[in-house]
């Protein structure tokens, strides 16, 4: 047991001994390093460590929570009282509760969440991958004469959770990365586009050579870009702008979002909701990823949901709050930070890779559009109403024919996930991950 | 944005066809190319000179610089924003205020699903 379980445990005595029915403790600590440069001068190093307590009682139906980043004895013992009086006042609330004894538990197998090559890191080496990135953007293109700099960030860390129905568990984390924009200049058009790598395992990044050649043809092929006229055609999302509407897609099946009635998902459990081509996978398991961990934010064991099977809606995503709301089982996605209630939030969550590559979608489709990038998106979860304003290629006989910009998209999520077509290019880039997707039919405003 | 001269409801009455935007909820500009989107979350729809209906899930696109070329009345009604904003970076922030009296856009693209 670690010294900060040891404490956690502490808390967790402490708020039951002062009259708490259930109390549970959650510890953070990290360190995180970031190094920015821009126009090959570092413009800023940052390095800060951070750890913080949290508790939240239960005393009855009546819930309380309050956190600390002193984690002496005496902080401690101000945390618990702070949470006990809050409990005091707070109404009561019928599903409040730890989760089920039998649901609590801890993955045994690694699930190689910390590298401890990145603790080591030499500060000069990252500065130097940062201005690599950078250099090698400027050197792709001559048209990249100007940039909004690059970074390279890194993270160690800890969780620890106890609770009072035995709980007690522990697990480090790491992460590293690195980032370029660039921006593209050409007879008055200017284009930023940017590129990035990031892992839990240094090994598993991206090297700075790729980041900055990616980066830099991203933003010229931008540059001058055409505006279109308003039409209906088919889209298709790169794997980048396609997570985006899987995020859009993870809040339809929140648990918190299916109580409250909020998401045009909710009651439709079992019915054919998309493409039979579609399937949606929740992997918390997963080795090495972002979105992985042995066990959720309430001590429950992670592990593998199929949210959507071949197009019909299989399961929500559900703590134990919102799974007792609901009358169903949470499936281990209880999230938050250290204090609080805990919300519902995604393990690696990705739609799974079918046959065909994005090339061969691209020359089917003939004509459409080609979506790099989304901004001001606007979903509407209760409706599945969807609109964002979009950049990317045009498509014309099957190829990339020229950029487009200043036009929005938008279609509803319930069709668009009904005519859809999936790619074979999945990769993780973060805890929500997509192949590039085709829509069939969405509507573009143009011209 | 200084007041100009003219009475909003003039402006309104000299639209054929155009959308009023009376509140924009979400929003992003990208200041590299200058383009823009916001949402309107609560617009309605000019017809001969009136407000006719309410308009759901509007949505503006356009350029920046380009826009501000198509600026044809600009209202008297100048009036700094209720809500005080705060623009922050690298740990430092300060209170912000932003005000704009009714503008008359000739031209600007309305994203939806009716093509």
């Amino acid at each position: 047991m670690s010294d900060l379980e040891t404490i956690a445990a502490d808390a967790v005595k402490r708020a039951i001994a002062a009259g708490a029915t259930d109390a549970e403790c959650t510890i953070m600590e990290g360190e995180e390093f970031s190094a920015a440069v821009r126009m090959r001068e570092i413009e800023s190093l940052k390095e800060a460590g951070s750890r913080a307590a949290g508790i939240r009682v239960l005393v009855g139906k009546n819930g309380g929570s309050s956190y600390t980043s002193d984690l002496t004895p005496e902080g401690i013992a101000t945390m618990v009282h702070g949470a006990m009086d809050l409990a005091k006042i707070t109404s009561d609330d019928p599903f409040a509760g730890l989760p089920d004894e039998s649901d609590l538990g801890s993955r045994k197998e690694d699930l190689e969440l910390y590298d401890d090559a990145i603790e080591k890191m030499e500060t000069d080496w990252k500065i130097a991958q940062a201005k690599r990135a950078e250099e090698v953007a400027f050197s792709t293109d001559e048209r990249i004469q100007n940039s909004e700099g690059a970074s390279f960030d890194s993270y160690v860390g800890r969780r620890v959770f106890v609770n009072s129905r035995g709980f007690s568990g522990s697990y480090r984390t790491s992460s590293c990365g690195l980032s370029v924009s660039p921006v593209a200049k050409q007879n008055g058009s200017m284009e930023r586009d940017y590129w990035y790598t990031s892992a839990r395992a240094a090994s598993k990044l991206e090297s700075p050579d790729e980041v900055g050649r990616r980066a830099a043809e991203r933003a010229v092929r931008r540059l001058n870009p055409r505006k279109i006229p308003t039409q209906k055609a088919a889209i298709l999302f790169e794997p980048r702008t396609a997570r985006s509407l899987l995020g859009d897609l993870f809040d339809a099946v929140n648990g918190g979002a299916i109580y409250r009635h909020a998401s045009f998902l909710a009651g439709k459990l079992g019915e054919k909701i998309a493409s039979e081509s579609l399937t949606v996978i929740d992997d918390p398991t997963l080795p090495g990823l972002f979105g992985s961990s042995p066990f959720d934010d309430e001590g429950v064991i992670c592990r593998r949901t199929v949210v959507i099977d071949k197009g019909v809606l299989n399961s929500y995503l559900l703590n134990s709050y919102s799974a007792r709301k609901l009358g169903l089982k949470t499936t281990g996605n209880a999230s938050r930070g250290v204090t609080g209630n805990a919300g519902v939030g995604p393990g690696n969550f990705f739609i799974e890779a079918r046959e065909r590559s994005p090339e061969s979608i691209l020359k089917a489709m003939r004509t459409g559009l080609y979506v790099t990038e989304l901004i001001g998106g606007d979903t509407n979860t209760v409706t599945g109403d969807y609109s964002s304003g979009a950049a990317g290629l045009w498509i014309e006989n099957g190829e990339l024919a020229y950029p487009v910009s200043e036009i929005t998209i938008a279609g509803n999520m319930k069709q668009m996930f009904l005519d859809v077509e999936i790619g074979s290019d999945l990769e993780f880039r973060g805890s929500i991950a997509s192949p590039s997707l085709l829509i069939r039919e969405m509507t573009i405003s143009g011209q | 944005m200084l007041a100009g001269e003219s009475d909003p409801e003039e402006i309104i009455k000299s639209v054929q066809k155009g959308l009023y935007c009376a509140t924009f909820g979400g929003g992003q500009v990208d200041i590299t190319s200058g383009n823009f989107v916001f949402s309107a979350t609560e617009s309605y729809l000019i017809e001969n000179g009136k407000l006719t209906r309410p308009v759901r899930g509007a949505s503006l696109i356009g350029n920046g610089p380009e826009a501000l070329k198509y600026v044809s009345m600009v209202g008297r009604d100048l009036q700094l924003d209720e809500g005080v904003g705060v623009c922050g970076k690298e740990g430092q922030s300060v209170p912000v205020g932003v005000g704009i009296p009714t503008v008359k856009i000739d031209r600007m693209t309305v994203g939806g699903t009716a093509a």
